[in-house]
């Protein structure tokens, strides 16, 4: 599924640099503590991922492996 | 002029030369005498004083006879031990620093085995030698996240595929974020005529086609990485990648044009 990030996250990932060319992988750390790793997000916005989230629930978004 | 032991002609291909076409050496012969030389090619040993300016005759001279003059002695070289190039002659020698060292480490680990295996006598030196060769292959192929800060030469052309016309990547002002992604105009020219194409090139794990392409032309001297894209999202890469260190100024980037989709 595609989960489309709010301007703010869309923002903070474009200060980001790529993973290749149009996308960024990720890991999306939630409020709750818990963490999605490896995420793709395409254009700094949609998000493909196999487990649903809400985009509020974030807390932070880091490039995967640093 | 002598001829080299079979291993060896595969072996040195994959050390540094002292200087391009050659390798200086300390050569231990079938006799157990050694001489200093240089070894041209991978495939033949000269000795100190028989280089061909010393001898009057030209590289063609070695290229042709190589194989007529080495028989006419029983001497081979049977090891050699390589004789670097003194640091302080490599000024103005770029630096390259080592992408995918890891590959580096295992090419070097493999050629150990093979030699090991040569000097037990096993059979499997020539496939070990050849596994080396593929590592340090890999390690010369590296991705450009790897890859060395380089700079960009005048009017140098670069194309970014995307499957959005509003690319985030590229600022209000038309220049390019820090740390974009791009290629050569060469390689798009040569490879991409679909956005499918690009995506397959490019590794990129997009489910709609990257048919939205800008061309990016920054200033002299802009800071890149150059790399080839790995196989990666189920695609197989191998295109050049290039990625804009610190991005590129406002005014440097202009479309999108659309490709086909397939």
């Amino acid at each position: 599924m595609t989960i489309k990030l709010n301007e703010f996250w869309s923002q903070r990932l474009v200060q980001m640099p790529e993973t290749g060319m149009g996308y960024q992988k990720v890991d999306l750390i939630f409020k709750d503590s818990r963490i999605l790793k490896g995420v793709i997000v395409m254009n700094a916005e949609d998000c493909e991922t196999e487990e649903a989230f809400k985009v509020d629930d974030i807390a932070d978004i880091k490039i995967h492996g640093q | 002029m002598l001829k080299l032991d079979t291993w060896l002609e595969y072996w040195l291909p994959t050390q540094p030369e002292y200087r391009m076409g050659y390798q200086k050496c300390i050569a231990t012969l079938n006799t157990g005498r050694t001489e200093r030389g240089v070894i041209i090619n991978s495939q033949v040993f000269l000795k100190d004083g028989e280089y061909p300016w010393q001898m009057l005759m030209d590289w063609n001279y070695i290229q042709t006879h190589v194989q007529t003059e080495t028989l006419k002695s029983n001497l081979i070289v049977k090891n050699v031990q390589l004789i670097p190039r003194e640091p302080e002659t490599l000024k103005g020698v770029r630096y390259i620093a080592f992408a995918n060292e890891k590959f580096h480490v295992l090419a070097n680990r493999k050629e150990a085995q093979a030699k090991q295996a040569l000097t037990m006598g096993g059979t499997s030196y020539y496939s070990l030698i050849k596994e080396s060769q593929v590592l340090a292959l890999n390690a010369s192929n590296a991705a450009a996240e790897d890859a060395p800060i380089t700079l960009t030469e005048f009017a140098e052309i670069f194309k970014r595929f995307s499957a959005y016309a509003n690319d985030k990547r590229v600022t209000p002002g038309k220049g390019l974020q820090p740390g974009t992604f791009a290629t050569t105009k060469e390689d798009a020219d040569a490879n991409i005529k679909t956005g499918t194409d690009a995506v397959q090139r490019y590794a990129l794990p997009n489910s709609k086609p990257a048919s939205n392409v800008f061309t990016i032309t920054p200033p002299k001297d802009t800071e890149v990485k150059r790399g080839t894209a790995q196989p990666a999202n189920n695609q197989p890469g191998g295109g050049v990648e290039i990625i804009f260190v610190n991005g590129s100024p406002d005014g440097t980037v202009t479309g999108p044009v659309t490709i086909p989709d397939k």
